[in-house]
């Protein structure tokens, strides 16, 4: 019921002291940091080998890219939107274009020819991150587009309304613009560039960017208008800008997001994300805690190992059948563990320690044969 | 500013919703350093004449002149920004958050940070945010919350979120302060508290203040001027003994007949 890995900060302060604490803290993180780097090394090398769990844990950090962009908006901000999936798309299929080869290029848009300046260039793999850089921008460009009359005047439901209208006005405009897109039939063969350097390594610095926003004056005010916009515009906020700015950080998000889930299948066609992608979003911030940081990460990859590892009902009972089950998970979350895994809270080594010692503590009390009432005293 | 001269000035503010006309044709100086009070029966428009000056509202006619500027129809950041700083009648603090958070709102408009300042660990936005978290404590201090720093805002005991309300105010460094019902709901030992706390507030920060306030022990005993306006009409200013004798004034309160007897 509660979220596990957060602390007040006054008990946290009681642990260690000031400095001390800070930099053992840091240290820890470069540890780990340290630590993810090999693993990425070596699991890119060795991918073949555990081709699946490579497969879900690059899954898992697009969805997490996607969700901590998600998180900000709804979740730290308060203001719902529906529309990830229409900037995912974007970035989608602004990557298709800017990394497939050539020959391809002229193979694929067999109805109409591909428009310049796209027809005569392509992205070496050492571009790749300018492809995922100019996914984030063109989401951001499309962003501002729908951001800026559907937040200066709607909120609530008339703000989900509109953003979910600018999806399903993008998946038309995609399958109706073939000499961009190549229509309903899609674009096959996009180079597989994506491997855990790239989506984790993005995953990494999008989540970092988010946590200082978070932390920062800027997401102070974010918060203050999720709160209570009225009292936020009194004291001098603006609160169309800030809400502008939370929803551009998010399109970013998903626009990388989907420039590399589209570089991982290979494939871009226009149903590639639905609404479905947003549901899947929302299941995964609301699971991890809304306003989360680490919350959306942490369900970002719980949801890709679940929705992997429930593959078989698709096959062996009903296809779609898996939708059923995350819509249940969905409605469980929401009756039981409203505030999810981290509530609005993040992961820090304090909480972490403080929730260990709460283990061991109740393990040694049960295990040592007291009553049930002395596990709560301290040693 | 010097002290009396015309800091705030509304000309022939109207209000009107659909057919209801709220407020209609409020007139009204006031002068730097002034402690002016609001009074009126419950719908009288007091509210809305605040809505109307920190931009909730665009009045429907008439303007609003502060320190010399039209500011009628400016959006309510932009008016907060030129230090019309108000509290509302049902406390609006950020509830989940603390009351420092609260304070330090107030600051975001002046922070000299850009974003990629602040997402980046490189422009120093580090010593900024320390230096807003100092300034922001010293006034919880100064406003007697310095141990309720860290508190949730929603947790804390009425009058205190009230306070933390007024803190974040004063935050925005302010030279009006629009204060609506700050005695509501509280007890006479809050009430009393509260009336010593506006006068030293007002010497401290130098503030002009336009208070409306139901509990007229409060009004009567710090406002020198006080205003009554029924059903959006202007109907007796004066000082609280002229105001007590007033007979439009104990009519509009207490009805006709007792006026009769």
């Amino acid at each position: 019921m509660f979220p596990i890995f957060t602390l007040p900060r006054s008990e946290a302060d009681t642990r260690m002291s000031g400095n001390l604490r800070v930099w053992c803290n840091r240290g820890l993180t470069a540890l780990v940091l340290a630590g993810l780097a090999t693993f990425i090394f070596f699991g890119d090398r060795h991918k073949d080998e555990f081709s699946l769990i490579w497969r879900i844990l690059n899954l898992g950090a697009i969805y997490a890219i996607a969700a901590v962009g998600y998180t900000v908006i709804n979740g730290m901000t308060g203001q719902f939107s529906l529309g990830p999936h229409g900037f995912m798309l974007i970035g989608g299929y602004l990557a298709t274009l800017l990394i497939l080869p050539l020959a391809k290029k002229r193979f694929v848009w067999i109805l109409e020819p591909l428009i310049e300046p796209f027809a005569s260039f392509t992205l070496p793999y050492s571009g790749f991150i300018l492809a995922l850089l100019g996914s984030g921008v063109v989401a951001v460009l499309a962003g501002l587009i729908v951001g800026i009359p559907a937040l200066r005047g709607l909120r609530g439901d008339y703000l989900a309304i509109a953003t979910f209208g600018f999806g399903e006005i993008l998946f038309m405009l995609v399958v109706n613009l073939p000499s961009l897109t190549n229509g309903a039939m899609g674009v096959t063969g996009v180079p597989t560039y994506t491997n855990l350097a790239w989506s984790w390594g993005f995953l990494i610095a999008l989540a970092y960017a988010a946590m200082r926003l978070k932390n920062s004056s800027y997401g102070r005010a974010l918060r203050a208008i999720r709160e209570d916009e009225l009292a936020a515009e009194s004291m001098g906020i603006n609160v169309f800008r800030l809400k502008l700015l939370a929803f551009l950080f998010s399109a970013f998000c998903a626009g990388v997001s989907g420039g590399l889930m589209v570089a991982l299948i290979g494939i871009a066609y226009p149903g590639l994300f639905s609404f479905f992608t947003t549901f899947y979003l929302l299941l995964i911030v609301v699971l991890g805690g809304l306003g989360s940081i680490s919350g959306a990460i942490v369900g970002g990859f719980i949801f890709a190992a679940v929705f992997e590892a429930l593959r078989f009902i698709d096959t062996a009972v009903v296809p779609g059948m898996r939708m059923v089950v995350f819509a249940i998970i969905l409605i469980l979350v929401m009756l039981f563990f409203r505030r999810g895994l981290f509530g609005q809270g993040e992961f820090s080594w304090d909480g972490l320690i403080a929730a260990v010692q709460r283990g061991l503590g109740r393990l040694s009390g049960a295990g040592g044969g007291h009553g049930a009432g002395s596990s709560h005293l301290k040693a | 500013m010097e002290r009396d001269q015309v800091i705030l000035k509304l000309e022939n503010l109207t209000m009107q919703f659909g057919g209801l006309v709220a407020v209609k044709d409020f007139l009204m100086d006031i002068r730097a350093g002034e402690l002016v009070g609001l009074i009126g029966p419950n719908g009288a428009g007091k509210t809305t004449i605040f809505n109307m000056i920190t931009g909730h509202y665009k009045p429907t006619a008439g303007r609003v002149i502060f320190d010399g500027r039209d500011i009628t129809g400016l959006p309510p950041h932009q008016i907060a920004r030129l230090g019309i700083a108000r509290t509302f009648q049902n406390i609006r603090l950020c509830k989940e958050m603390t009351a420092l958070e609260n304070v330090l709102i107030s600051f975001h408009p002046r922070l000299r940070s850009s974003l990629f300042g602040a997402l980046l660990p490189v422009f120093g936005y580090g010593r900024e945010e320390r230096e807003m978290r100092e300034k922001a404590l010293g006034l919880l201090e100064a406003v007697g919350l310095a141990k309720w720093a860290d508190f949730r805002a929603g947790g804390l005991p009425y009058g205190l979120q009230r306070r933390v309300e007024i803190a974040r105010a004063l935050a925005t460094t302010p030279r009006v302060l629009l204060l609506d019902e700050p005695a509501a709901g509280m007890n006479p030992q809050e009430a009393r508290d509260l009336m010593g706390f506006t006068l030293t507030i007002r010497e401290t920060f130098g503030l002009t203040i336009f208070l409306i306030e139901h509990v007229m022990q409060v009004v009567m005993g710090i406002c020198p001027r006080i205003r009554v306006i029924d059903f959006g009409i202007s109907i007796a200013e004066g000082t609280p003994e002229e105001i007590r004798s007033n007979s439009k004034v104990i009519e509009a309160y207490l009805g006709e007949e007792a006026r009769r007897v």
